[in-house]
């Protein structure tokens, strides 16, 4: 969801030069990535959350574990929330929000039902059919003023700081390799992909991130509220007035890939820091995200939460992987 | 996971169906039973308020277009009023044209820009500032098909003197630092027909000048989009006096800042590739000097008419062009304020216009 608004958070601080913060950190999650493979690879057999237990304890492994719970309804409550709110204001503004949050949450939960097997088809499909709409992009491009981007660099570190700390949201979900890296097949290709993935994920943002500030001037880009979507209405066919609708409901496929995974991820914690079973913790990790997402309703709310998995995502991906790195780096010199 | 995915599926659908299909239901809207506006006019009431007026075709009665009328302090209070004088929800998902009156348009049309431009509904429309009351312009429409003003808009950009502008770029020029909005200006004629009589400038959200159709020319070529239009130019020569007309097909626009001295200097470049469409008795047009004399007269002439239009923005303290935007792009401690104080008035431009000329006249 990050995606339909972030031009309008990163030009906070470097102003046309934020798509540079962009670039660097996507360039050094690719660090990130590689902290991420090398704790999986001396964690042996099993995930992240054998391994908290392993180089924590017992009893603060499970804390930590439970953090990256949090995290992970975090993550499904931010989206479905924004989802849900963009859906209300742009195509039914007069359906209940509760519905729709209940529809999003049962369709993941049928999703996660299927196992890592339907997810992992879920995550393939849901980059490959979205990947259409890039091409909608060629508008704004073509009605591009090159200019926006001149005079290149005139901002100082701060500004792209702030900058780079607005884009980091764009990036989060990739934490749940973790959680899922005991079920690939061949771990010796997982990392290749890994860093694969994360270059073609920063090469999107920065074709999104490129049109819109080419199309939009500094100003607009404040004023405006979904950029990307607005950036779609430039669309116009003939036979059909409102292009951003097809492009409203495409997003929900963008958006299952991570809500899955961060559920499957959550119900898999629960089994292993409280010990219900699996079954048990999909649904109470559903119901929580079902609750809280009606819980936060309106843009005030759903600002917040935006703001807070900006926090905890930079926190996950700059702090608690290169510390958990760290963890297992010393435990491998000590023993 | 041990889980029986089956009995997931039936749930599914027992759950999620009903919620699409029951709560899907009371949001669709036919076109039958909604009454979409094409044009939406505004004009000043009195005090601070706005009066509003809707053109729509009721497709329901043969077609027959009908306006709606309404008085209030706010766009979206304007639209609820026409609301409850319908039969039929008002919609303006499908509005083609928003047009302001002048008088208007001079009070501010900020409100109707933040209300209305930034709505997601709003989407592809045009605007003008009409020179008649928005009221009086909607009563001559209603002989007319509901589209009539847009695609007359839309014809004019294409074939005529009119810079293309939308929505879209209103707003980019609208919101950007070192630019200033630009809309078509309509009037009617004696005949009450309604024609395209110049271009309005706004400064901020004021309506600041009006260019007559030459100058509106001067601006299209200037903003280097499309160069179609006709121009009518003087020729003397050995006391005889006469005007020739010359029409743009395309060209080229190309802008140049020299930082080098004090102040910025900025050079257009224009090359414009069209013909002479009439032209004095006295001039004979298969006659290479006498082509070449005409072409020498016009471009000295279009590069004035050009030069004249930059030095009246200046003098008015318009930006049409987004010259600051222009500057700003090279100068990295640009400021909006302290360019438009001290350096636009006194910005020094230079004019070059290369034409080509293609075909003549059928006659000698």
């Amino acid at each position: 969801m990050a995606t339909l608004s972030f031009q309008r958070h990163i030009v906070g601080g470097a102003g046309h030069d934020a798509w540079l913060s962009l670039l660097l950190v996507g360039l050094s999650l690719h660090l990130v990535v590689w902290f991420m493979v090398y704790v999986m690879r001396e964690a042996g057999e099993g995930d992240v959350l054998s391994l908290h237990r392993q180089l924590f304890g017992r009893w603060l492994g499970s804390l930590v574990s439970s953090c990256f719970y949090g995290y992970a309804m975090l993550i499904i409550i931010t989206q479905i929330s924004s989802y849900v709110e963009v859906i209300n204001l742009w195509v039914f503004p007069y359906t209940n929000p509760w519905s729709l949050c209940l529809f999003l949450v049962l369709t993941v939960v049928y999703l996660v039902a299927g196992g890592i097997r339907v997810i992992a088809g879920i995550c393939f499909w849901c980059v490959v059919i979205p990947s259409f709409l890039l091409l909608t992009l060629y508008f704004p491009l073509k009605h591009g003023h090159w200019l926006n981007f001149l005079p290149m660099f005139n901002h100082d570190a701060g500004d792209y700081l702030i900058s780079a700390k607005q884009s980091v949201p764009l990036f989060f979900g990739m934490e749940f390799f973790l959680l899922y890296y005991p079920f690939i097949k061949h771990k010796e290709k997982a990392h290749r992909w890994a860093q694969l993935g994360i270059l073609h994920t920063t090469l999107v943002y920065m074709l999104i991130a490129v049109s819109s500030f080419a199309y939009f001037n500094q100003a607009q880009l404040k004023q405006v509220l979904w950029p990307t979507l607005t950036l779609s209405k430039i669309v116009s066919l003939p036979f059909l007035e409102r292009f951003e609708y097809i492009y409203i409901f495409t997003w929900f496929f963008v958006i299952m890939p991570v809500c899955c995974l961060a559920l499957w991820g959550g119900s898999r914690i629960l089994r292993a820091t409280v010990g219900v079973s699996v079954r048990y913790g999909l649904w109470l990790s559903a119901a929580i995200v079902f609750v809280c997402s009606i819980l936060f309703r309106g843009p005030i709310e759903v600002d917040a939460l935006q703001h807070w998995l900006n926090y905890a995502s930079i926190g996950a991906m700059y702090g608690y992987i290169p510390l958990l790195a760290l963890g297992v780096l010393i435990r491998k010199s000590l023993r | 996971m041990r889980i029986n995915t089956k009995a997931y599926f039936w749930i599914f659908v027992a759950i999620a169906l009903p919620i699409l299909l029951f709560t899907g239901s009371d949001d669709h809207q036919k076109v039958d039973d909604i009454q979409i506006l094409s044009i939406l006019g505004f004009d000043v009431a009195e005090g601070a308020g706005m009066k509003g007026a809707g053109f729509h075709t009721d497709y329901s009665h043969q077609s027959k277009p009908t306006v709606l009328h309404a008085e209030a302090k706010k766009t979206k209070l304007i639209l609820d009023q026409m609301n409850r004088q319908s039969s039929m929800p008002v919609e303006i998902g499908k509005l083609s044209l928003l047009l302001i009156s002048k008088p208007l348009a001079e009070r501010g049309i900020d409100e109707i820009v933040r209300s209305l431009c930034m709505d997601p509904l709003i989407d592809n429309i045009m605007l003008a500032v009409s020179e008649e009351p928005v009221e009086k312009v909607m009563e001559k429409l209603e002989s007319k098909e509901s589209h009539f003003l847009p695609l007359l808009l839309e014809q004019n950009m294409l074939h005529s003197e009119l810079p293309p502008s939308n929505l879209r770029f209103f707003l980019y020029d609208y919101a950007g630092n070192g630019r200033d909005a630009s809309v078509p200006y309509l009037a009617f004629t004696e005949k009450d027909e309604a024609i395209v009589q110049g271009y309005a400038v706004f400064d901020e959200d004021r309506l600041k000048l009006i260019l007559d159709v030459q100058e509106m020319y001067a601006l299209k070529v200037l903003q280097g989009q499309s160069m179609v239009g006709l121009v009518s130019f003087p020729l003397e020569r050995g006391g005889m006096r006469d005007i020739a007309l010359f029409r743009g097909y395309n060209g080229s626009r190309t802008r140049e800042l020299d930082t080098s001295g004090d102040t910025p200097r900025i050079t257009y470049h224009i090359q414009l590739r069209g013909a002479i469409k009439d032209y004095p008795k006295w001039v004979t047009y298969r006659d290479r000097s006498d082509q070449e004399y005409i072409r020498r007269e016009l471009e000295e002439y279009l590069e004035q008419q050009l030069q004249r239009l930059l030095k009246k923005f200046q003098s008015k303290g318009v930006d049409p062009l987004g010259i600051g935007d222009y500057v700003r792009a090279y100068d990295r401690h640009w400021e909006e304020r302290a360019f438009y104080a001290e350096e636009y008035p006194k910005l020094p431009y230079e004019v070059d216009v290369k034409l080509k000329l293609t075909e003549g006249g059928i006659d000698r």
